[in-house]
């Protein structure tokens, strides 16, 4: 039999019991819809996490730093800071690998903040108020932000604020010890407070300009590491605020692949120039993402295979049902001279075609709920953050694509059972059927 | 009787079928051949074995004992894709219910066979189509068997049956569901075709009228062969 | 002569009698150092006292009185809590830039460091100690009076970059040639912390009667906290080297 005439057959055989097609039919659009939908929301998530992971953790596409500092840097800050000589190396090569990439030298600093009554630990990151002004990308202007116009600006936590009773604008000091071990204090005026979400950093998070605290460690011209934020989609200023929250969904940073070949390049760069210097991409420094992702995928997985079930046993039971009631049918066709394998096929391809249909409804379900529930602008206040987000769902072509896949191999065979039974069985007998 | 001569050739055709604990033996040995171009009606009291000495002949059903040959090839050594093959081309089937495609129209109802024989399509569809005009429905092609009488939908099956010019056209108590008066139209398309094209025809029948116009009749009662007449042609 | 030149002459002569005593007397800062750190316990061979410390400000009511015992010998020294009760037993070893805390049942001493020399204790430890000879380089200023004590300022400037204050402005008597008063600087040149000394002691020195501090009074530059130590029982002993050795410590 040849193929059209097959999906003919096929497709006209789907209608004889119209109500049991179609409820089978939707089963397929709403499990593949979720599926969909479920799939596009994590993505979108995902890249929401993962820009934030780069721009509003400030951790940048690459860090680079001297070989032990992540471990061993702590107990002796001042062996492992690198000096101006090497961050102008690094910078050259990094401008020759990757052009147009950004370089901000980075320091920590922690003391004590004091309100000329009381003092508080504080931790400070030290950056340039334009490197950080790049590195926060879509997040630029969210609170938090340095100046280059206030050099003894800074931007504290909310609660490294309240405890000391500060505002915006009051004046203070810190103090802390020079990479040598002497004191020292600087004066500083609070121009911003940020709420970090984090009830772990918020008392004790403090941005200062990169030359403040080079000064407050009397460390001129070094840095204990170098964040690399890879060139870009130029973040506009002119864009609405709702325009870069889509952004933040929807722009891909560098994926695991990707990022490890950089790494590796620039790594062996250094290697060649002589310098001790290690690499480390985003997602190696981002420990939040990948367990989030982690998460996420889990939860994927899980839903799939739920949804994989229902609609699966879904069509078995449309097709046990179409088979039993079409006994005789094959056995007429058999007796025609159709083969065991042409009774196969043809119950097969009604099986493909239920899909099919089924699929592009749920592909079309997908997408008037996306545009629906993006339209709508639905808000939440994620785990970790202070302010709400929109839930937005984004659209995973590869994984919706696979699960199309499984779904259309597992109807399939879901199918194929119960027709090579029927197949198999004594022509007299089926023809006998009632 | 010369081998090439028979269409089908039964030796010692032995079925027995077992329903639950007990086994009920519907064919006890029959000895049988059948000549191309044959027009045979086998009749007898009902349990007598018709259906099942049909099926054999048909090759939808194999025998427990014994040996048939059909079309010169022994069966017993055919894989089921060849059987299949072999009705495919060889066999016409006509059955009590019709047992047409609902969903199909009377043309792609007659398609089938030559669907399955794999011909390309505008070949199945004329030659479909040139069936149904000498069954008498030039004008039923587009017509699904639900827009149809009982004997209208019979002839489409008969029409279904030869399309693929087959040797050997079966018929199980073709008429068992029409008035007697379209039955005898039937009969006739049956034995026109059988004159015409010379395909060797076997059908079942309870009705003595059908059975008085048909040259060779097979009386089978109990599982055996009781009475095998063969008469001219009789007007 | 015009009168122009007559009056130029005369400014210029009174200018040159002005500068005359300076110039030639300006006392040599080091020298003054030295003598000034003596009346701390600087540079002496051993020596042994009891502190009375007293802290007021925010935050100073958990704070409660503590006596200590103090031995020091060199750039080296102990100080052990005696009261109260709570903290009894406690220690604090300096030797040169390092130090390290104490406490019975702890089974290491503990390292403090530069960080946590910053606020607490430790940072008096800072303050109190007696060689700022050793670790600054001294140049004279001015002269100033301080209540009803002319003095000599000094400006101490850490020699090596490692000592806690980079500098310190430091008020030495004339007359006594003791420290009435100093002020600790970062390294940014910000007050952290300034002390005033009384000196209503005396110990007895190859013979010599010499004036030591009788109270230190520190004030903290950033906050409000104050601290007042109190010295007394000055006993000028030779004291064991293994005082001052971290494995003995317990």
């Amino acid at each position: 039999m040849n193929a059209t005439m097959q999906l003919a057959l096929a497709w006209r055989n789907l209608w004889r019991n119209r109500r049991r097609s179609l409820v089978t039919i939707m089963s397929l659009a709403f499990g593949f819809a979720a599926v969909a939908l479920f799939a596009g929301y994590t993505s979108a998530a995902y890249l929401a996490l993962s820009n934030a992971a780069i721009h509003s953790e400030l951790i940048g596409h690459l860090t680079i730093n001297r070989n032990g500092w992540q471990t061993q840097g702590k107990l002796h800050p001042a062996k492992y800071l690198l000096n101006a000589d090497e961050i102008a190396k690094v910078r050259a090569i990094v401008a020759q690998r990757l052009p147009g990439a950004a370089l901000a030298p980075r320091i920590s600093a922690s003391g004590l903040l004091s309100n000329g009554r009381s003092s508080t630990i504080f931790i400070a990151a030290g950056i340039a108020p334009k490197d950080l002004d790049t590195l926060r990308g879509p997040f630029r202007n969210a609170p938090g932000a340095l100046s280059e116009d206030q050099p003894s600006g800074v931007t504290t936590a909310q609660g490294l604020a309240d405890v000391l009773g500060f505002k915006v604008g009051d004046s203070a000091s810190v103090l802390a010890s020079t990479i040598h071990g002497q004191a020292n204090a600087v004066d500083i005026d609070i121009t911003d407070t940020v709420n970090t979400g984090n009830s772990a950093t918020n008392d004790k998070l403090m941005f200062m300009p990169l030359a403040m605290a080079q000064n407050l460690l009397d460390a001129p011209g070094r840095a204990e590491m170098l964040t690399v934020l890879l060139p870009g989609a130029p973040v506009q200023a002119s864009r609405s605020s709702t325009e870069r929250m889509r952004d933040i969904y929807t722009t891909a940073a560098p994926g695991e692949s990707e990022s490890a070949a950089l790494r590796d390049q620039l790594q062996s760069d250094f290697n060649q120039a002589g310098l001790d210097l290690e690499v480390r991409t985003w997602q190696q420094m981002s420990t939040f993402f990948r367990q989030v992702k982690g998460m996420y995928d889990m939860i994927f997985a899980l839903m799939l295979a739920v949804v994989l079930s229902i609609v699966v046993l879904s069509i078995a039971n449309a097709m046990s049902m179409a088979v039993v009631e079409r006994t005789r049918e094959i056995g007429t066709l058999r007796a025609i001279g159709l083969r065991r394998s042409g009774v196969v096929a043809l119950f097969v391809s009604e099986a493909l075609l239920l899909v099919l249909v089924g699929i592009a409804a749920g592909l079309a379900l997908t997408a008037a709920t996306r545009y629906g529930v993006n339209a709508a602008d639905i808000r939440y206040v994620p785990p970790g953050n202070t302010s709400s987000v929109p839930v937005y769902i984004g659209f995973d072509l590869a994984r919706t694509a696979r699960a199309g896949a499984v779904l259309a191999l597992l109807s399939v065979l879901a199918a194929f059972l119960p027709a090579r039974r029927a197949a198999r069985h004594s022509i007299t007998e089926s023809l006998g059927h009632v | 009787m010369a081998n090439e001569e028979n269409l089908l050739e039964l030796r010692q055709i032995e079925r027995t079928f077992a329903l639950g604990e007990a086994r009920i033996p519907a064919l006890r040995g029959i000895d049988l051949n059948i000549r191309r171009g044959e027009f045979v009606a086998i009749w007898g009291p009902s349990g007598s074995g018709k259906s099942t000495l049909l099926n054999l002949l048909g090759l939808i059903d194999s025998a427990d004992k014994g040996s048939l040959k059909f079309d010169g090839q022994d069966v017993a050594r055919l894989s089921d894709n060849a059987l299949s093959d072999c009705r495919n081309r060889k066999i016409g089937f006509v059955f009590q219910n019709f047992n047409l495609i609902p969903v199909l129209s009377a043309l792609d109802n007659v398609s089938l066979p030559l669907q399955v024989q794999g011909r390309p399509g505008a070949e199945t569809r004329e030659l479909a189509a040139q069936w149904l005009g000498k069954v008498g429905l030039g004008n039923f092609l587009q017509h699904r068997p639900d827009r149809m009488s009982g004997g209208q939908r019979q002839r489409v099956a008969i029409a279904r049956a030869l399309a693929g010019s087959p040797r050997l056209l079966i018929a199980d108590e073709p008429t068992a569901n029409l008035d007697s008066r379209t039955s005898h139209e039937v009969i006739d398309l049956i034995e026109a075709l059988n004159q015409e094209t010379g395909v060797t025809c076997i059908f079942t029948t309870h009705d003595p009228r059908l059975l008085a116009r048909v040259p060779r009749q097979l009386k089978l009662e109990d599982g055996l062969i009781s009475n095998d007449s063969y008469q001219e042609y009789a007007q | 002569m015009t009168l122009d030149r007559q009056q130029f002459l005369l400014t210029a002569l009174l200018a040159t009698l002005a500068m005359g005593p300076a110039c030639a007397a300006e006392p040599d800062a080091m020298e003054l150092l030295k003598t000034a750190d003596q009346g701390r316990g600087g540079g002496l061979p051993g020596l042994v006292w009891q502190v009375r410390a007293h802290n007021s400000g925010t935050g100073a009511d958990d704070q409660p009185d503590q006596t200590l015992l103090v031995k020091a010998a060199g750039e080296s020294s102990v100080a052990e809590v005696l009261d109260p009760p709570s903290s009894r037993g406690a220690k604090i070893l300096q030797v040169s830039r390092n130090m390290w805390l104490t406490k019975p049942g702890l089974k290491k001493p503990v390292a403090i460091s530069p960080r946590q020399r910053l606020t607490g204790q430790a940072s008096i430890g800072d303050i109190a100690a007696t060689n700022y000879a050793k670790d600054y380089t001294a140049t004279y200023l001015r002269e100033e009076t301080v209540g009803d004590e002319p003095c000599h300022v000094l400006d101490l400037k850490s020699a090596n970059r490692q000592s806690t204050y980079d500098r310190i402005t430091y008020w030495v008597s004339i007359r006594r040639g003791i420290a009435v008063q100093a002020d600790f600087l970062s390294l940014s040149g910000k007050k952290l912390k300034s002390a005033t000394f009384e000196y209503g002691n005396k110990i007895n020195l190859s013979g010599r009667s010499v004036a030591f501090v009788s109270r230190m009074s520190i004030a903290d530059a950033l906050t409000d906290a104050r601290t007042v130590m109190e010295y007394s029982n000055i006993k000028a002993q030779a004291v064991s080297s293994t005082e001052f050795d971290v494995g003995n410590l317990q």
